[in-house]
């Protein structure tokens, strides 16, 4: 639904992107990065927001940025307070050149689907920040698109409204292809059915989210916590973790040591072990 | 909503006021309506805020990026959010415009005032705050608010009257003969209100409209147009891709255009070449390098001048002057104001001579005899100009090359010199381009001013011509000059000619009566051979004219000026003031003389000057008072009459005594 091929970004001597490509088939694909990894600037080339370097972006209808087609909620979303629900949503659908006739039913259906119709004339000041973001979700929504981008959906929301997020967007069609960056792992756990890795500005992994936790596989490893501070430094501390009433620490590492105890990889060992080089 | 709200109702009530001031019996219509131009920070000032505050406001709530998402469609909403910043600008002008053309129409005043007030606002509210409006979106839409409010702090600095502190200082040096730094052409760049609006309007310039000016808003809104073009047009549009650089590169020729040498602004303080009275000053007094005045005639008359003038951003002039009677001996003296650079002088053959220049003298060497002489110059006039908005150059000033050495600045007053060197009228052939409708003492035929002449005068601007009383009256209606009574005063003037048995007319039949300016004129009337330069039209040009024709004289100043008094009003200061001396002081009639020693002093400081200079410091200024109560003292004891009559005599003749001494003799009624 969504071809791209050899994205390079540049901001003077610094590569954002160095040649990315992929392409986003139907249901929920997550893009894991850490900060700095180049996620925004990779949905924002993709969008036309900012202009690539280099490489190519195929939309499904052959355009460009966001429109009926495609559903874009940036990281910072926000409405003018003065606005209500359905005025903000109206202008998001002139935005998309939505035809007049549509537009009613087309706010009402997205605000169905975010479970805010009975917000409909509530001015935008008077909303929490999870129904803004909902409401961005409606706008994203509009003109029923067949692909959807959220760039940290879940940024800054509290847990509740995190739960009741991610409720919605597993909720979405699965005809649609929904791109979610996010540097949270549990975000992408719970929603994508594919995950994308991206680090310093490159695809360092992609797949189901049992090829990316298999990625780390013969890495994971418990260790006595009380020990962890003898081995050598070629390992990495992912956690901790109670064993039939023992502390452990979940360790990453290429080898076992004395005391280290073999465990399941997760798609979060799978995603530390390409970002720490391990893979 | 507040922004909005307060700017309209300033603009109303800015409007409204000088509606009012125009109303007032006697208004000077040009200064009232200019009246608010000194404020004209305030209209950009606020459009840049509500510009920025609309234009930044999606950005600040994070709605941004939702919207440039819309890649094809986002500029509509960047259009949206402009159109209510651009409504008040609309309407801004719209309301100014209106009051201001309330009060022209009220007058009566239309054409050309009404087209002029268009033009002004139209500059120097209109483009300001269309630039306001674009460059508020533009740093909308690529800074924060901190950054955005510092841009708009900037601007009200460097477009603001403050700035000019800044190279105002930094010249400084300069006027002690030292270097100085011009920053002016810096400040120039940002010069985009009306200049120095705390003056009064000129009546005859008008409005601040100068060419250079309108270059600079083209500069600048092209070049805001260029970098926000792209914001507000759909990428849809293949023409957009052209039109940015195609802007830019406008915006770069706008500048050239505005860099191009001249120095056309009205009353300029830059030191560096500018044009006011302050930079004569400046070059004539302090700058050590500035030679001196001097006075020479010509070995060589002059029988004819042919000219081509042209008054755009500064004057260009080919000037043709055909010699006589040539003893020169290969070395022709010309004068020909500093400010004007010789770029070439050529025989009638068109070979190059070789010539020097020295300040304001010129002087043209040739081994053979010349029978034509042909200079190119253009430049600038520090007092008297020639640009796109004003002409006004008065026969006494050598705007083309006049015959010998003459004074151009006298140093005693710190003004123009205004000597005419009248060796006889001259034929004039004079072809003059400009922006702007043009009187002269010559005549014009089929576009040439011609005529013999020994002082040609060109006026233009917002000037008007009629004929009164078998004058040609050149005046300026846009300030509410108005030469109605004029008639009156003529007919006076020569009732004062018999009255005074003056044998030669002060004012001959038909010379063309030019209104100056009031900031060029040192009186209030000029005698020139062939025109009479007059401040205005009030009752105290009788007096005016009849001391016109007199020479500048200091130590005769005061009397000059006590006698014209008297003919200010016919119910006057000078009559209420005898009026009120007889009432009260009938028992006393001495009282209003001053005492004998105060008199002795005052004759024992003129006596004891060396120099004109220390005259004017030591007796001119003291003696002011003095001198106006003798006169008056001579008039309650001789009648009015008879003490005028006598009083001009005196002035006009070439008497040894000093005033104070003509005042203060026996009266016996006779002649000098």
């Amino acid at each position: 639904m969504i071809q791209v091929r050899d994205l390079k970004k540049a901001y003077g001597r610094v590569r954002a992107l160095k040649g990315v490509s992929f392409s986003l088939q139907p249901g929920v694909t997550g893009l894991l990065g850490p900060n700095g990894a180049g996620k925004t600037t990779l949905l924002r080339c993709m969008l036309g927001i900012i202009r690539p370097t280099s490489g190519d972006v195929r939309l499904p209808d052959g355009s460009r940025g966001q429109h009926r087609e495609v559903g874009y909620l940036p990281q910072r979303f926000g409405l003018l307070r003065e606005l209500t629900v359905h005025e903000a949503l109206a202008y998001f659908a002139a935005l998309k050149e939505m035809p007049p006739d549509d537009v009613e039913a087309a706010i009402d259906e997205a605000l169905r689907e975010v479970n805010l119709l009975d917000r409909k004339s509530t001015q935008v000041g008077a909303l929490s920040g999870g129904m803004i973001r909902r409401v961005g979700v409606a706008a994203t929504l509009l003109g029923c698109p067949t692909v959807l981008v959220f760039d940290e959906p879940t940024a800054g929301l509290d847990p509740e409204e995190r739960v009741r997020f991610k409720r919605l967007v597993a909720s979405l069609s699965p005809a649609r292809a929904v791109l979610i960056s996010t540097h949270i792992v549990e975000d992408i756990v719970a929603l994508a059915s594919r995950v994308m890795v991206l680090d310093g500005g490159e695809v360092r992994a992609s797949g189901t989210l049992e090829e990316v936790a298999n990625l780390a596989r013969g890495k994971c490893y418990f260790a006595p916590p009380g020990r962890v501070n003898e081995y050598s430094a070629d390992y990495f501390i992912d956690g901790y973790a109670e064993v039939d009433g023992q502390s452990f620490a979940k360790v990453l590492s290429p080898r076992p040591y004395e005391g280290f105890t073999p465990r399941t990889p997760s798609v979060e060992d799978g995603y530390l072990c390409v970002t720490r080089g391990m893979v | 909503m507040l922004t909005a709200g307060g700017t309209f109702a300033l603009a109303i009530a800015a409007g409204v006021h000088e509606v009012y001031l125009a109303r007032l019996p006697g208004a000077d219509l040009l200064n009232s309506l200019g009246n608010y131009l000194r404020y004209s920070i305030v209209w950009p000032l606020a459009v840049l805020v509500l510009a920025f505050e609309f234009g930044s406001g999606p950005r600040i709530v994070g709605m941004d990026e939702s919207v440039d998402a819309h890649v094809a469609t986002s500029h509509r909403h960047w259009l949206a959010t402009m159109v209510p910043p651009a409504a008040v600008v609309v309407a801004l002008f719209g309301i100014i415009l209106a009051l201001k053309m309330v009060a022209v129409f009220a007058e009566g005043a239309r054409s050309p005032l009404g087209w002029h007030v268009v033009a002004s606002v139209t500059l120097n509210i209109l483009a300001p705050c269309v630039m306001a409006l674009l460059l508020g979106f533009v740093a909308a839409t690529r800074l924060k608010r901190v950054a955005g409010y510092a841009v708009v702090a900037a601007f009200a600095f460097l477009a603001g009257p403050y700035s000019e502190i800044v190279p105002i200082v930094a010249q400084a040096g300069f006027l002690q003969g030292k270097g100085g730094l011009n920053l002016y052409p810096l400040r120039d760049l940002f010069g985009v209100l009306a200049p120095d609006a705390t003056w009064y309007v000129d009546p005859l310039y008008g409005f601040p409209m100068e060419q250079a000016r309108w270059l600079l808003a083209g500069f600048w809104i092209t070049l805001l147009m260029a970098l926000l073009l792209p914001r507000l047009t759909s990428p849809r549009v293949r023409w957009v891709r052209f039109a940015s650089p195609g802007l830019l590169c406008a915006a770069g020729l706008l500048l050239v255009a505005f860099l191009l040498p001249s120095s056309e602004l009205r009353r300029d303080y830059r030191l560096f070449g500018g044009s006011s009275q302050v930079t004569e000053q400046a070059y004539y007094r302090l700058q050590s390098e500035a030679p001196a005045q001097l006075q020479e005639p010509a070995r060589f008359a002059t029988s004819s001048y042919e000219m081509s003038l042209s008054a755009d951003r500064e004057l260009r002039a080919t000037t043709t002057v055909r010699i006589a009677n040539d003893s020169s001996g290969g070395e022709y003296r010309f004068t020909l104001y500093h400010g004007y650079r010789v770029l070439r002088v050529h025989d009638s053959q068109g070979r190059p001579l070789d010539y020097s220049r020295e300040g304001d003298y010129v002087t043209v060497r040739s081994a053979e005899k010349q029978e034509r002489l042909t200079f190119e110059y253009r430049g600038s006039g520090g007092i008297y100009m020639a640009n796109s908005q004003c002409v006004f150059l008065p026969g006494y000033f050598p705007y083309y090359p006049v015959p010998g050495f003459v004074r151009v600045w006298d140093d005693l007053y710190s003004a123009p010199a205004m000597d005419v060197v009248d060796a006889g009228a001259v034929k004039y052939t004079v072809r003059f381009k400009a922006h702007v409708p043009l009187v002269s003492n010559l005549e014009l035929h089929e576009g040439r001013f011609e005529g013999k002449n020994a002082a040609p005068t060109f006026i233009g601007g917002l000037v008007t011509e009629r004929e009164i009383a078998g004058h040609r009256v050149a005046y300026y209606p846009a300030s509410g000059s108005n030469p109605e009574g004029l008639s009156d005063l003529i007919t006076r003037v020569s009732e004062l000619e018999r009255e005074f048995d003056i044998d030669e007319r002060v004012l001959p039949d038909a010379v063309p009566i030019l209104q100056a300016p009031e900031f060029h004129m040192l009186g209030g009337a000029t005698r020139l051979p062939g025109a009479l330069l007059v401040s205005g039209f009030d009752e105290s040009l009788a007096g005016e004219v009849l001391v016109a024709a007199m020479p500048r004289r200091p130590d005769r100043s005061n009397l000059k000026e006590a006698f014209v008094r008297f003919f200010s009003d016919s119910t006057g200061a000078a009559e209420a003031s005898l009026a009120s001396l007889n009432s009260s002081e009938t028992a006393r009639p001495a009282e209003p003389v001053p005492s004998s020693r105060e008199i002795a002093r005052l004759e024992n400081a003129r006596r004891s000057a060396r120099t004109e200079w220390e005259l004017v410091q030591k007796y001119v200024y003291p003696a002011r008072g003095v001198v106006s109560r003798l006169l008056l003292a001579k008039v309650l004891a001789d009648g009015q009459d008879e003490a005028l009559r006598d009083t001009y005599r005196y002035l006009s003749s070439d008497s040894q005594l000093s005033e104070i001494e003509f005042l203060t003799r026996p009266s016996h009624g006779g002649k000098q």
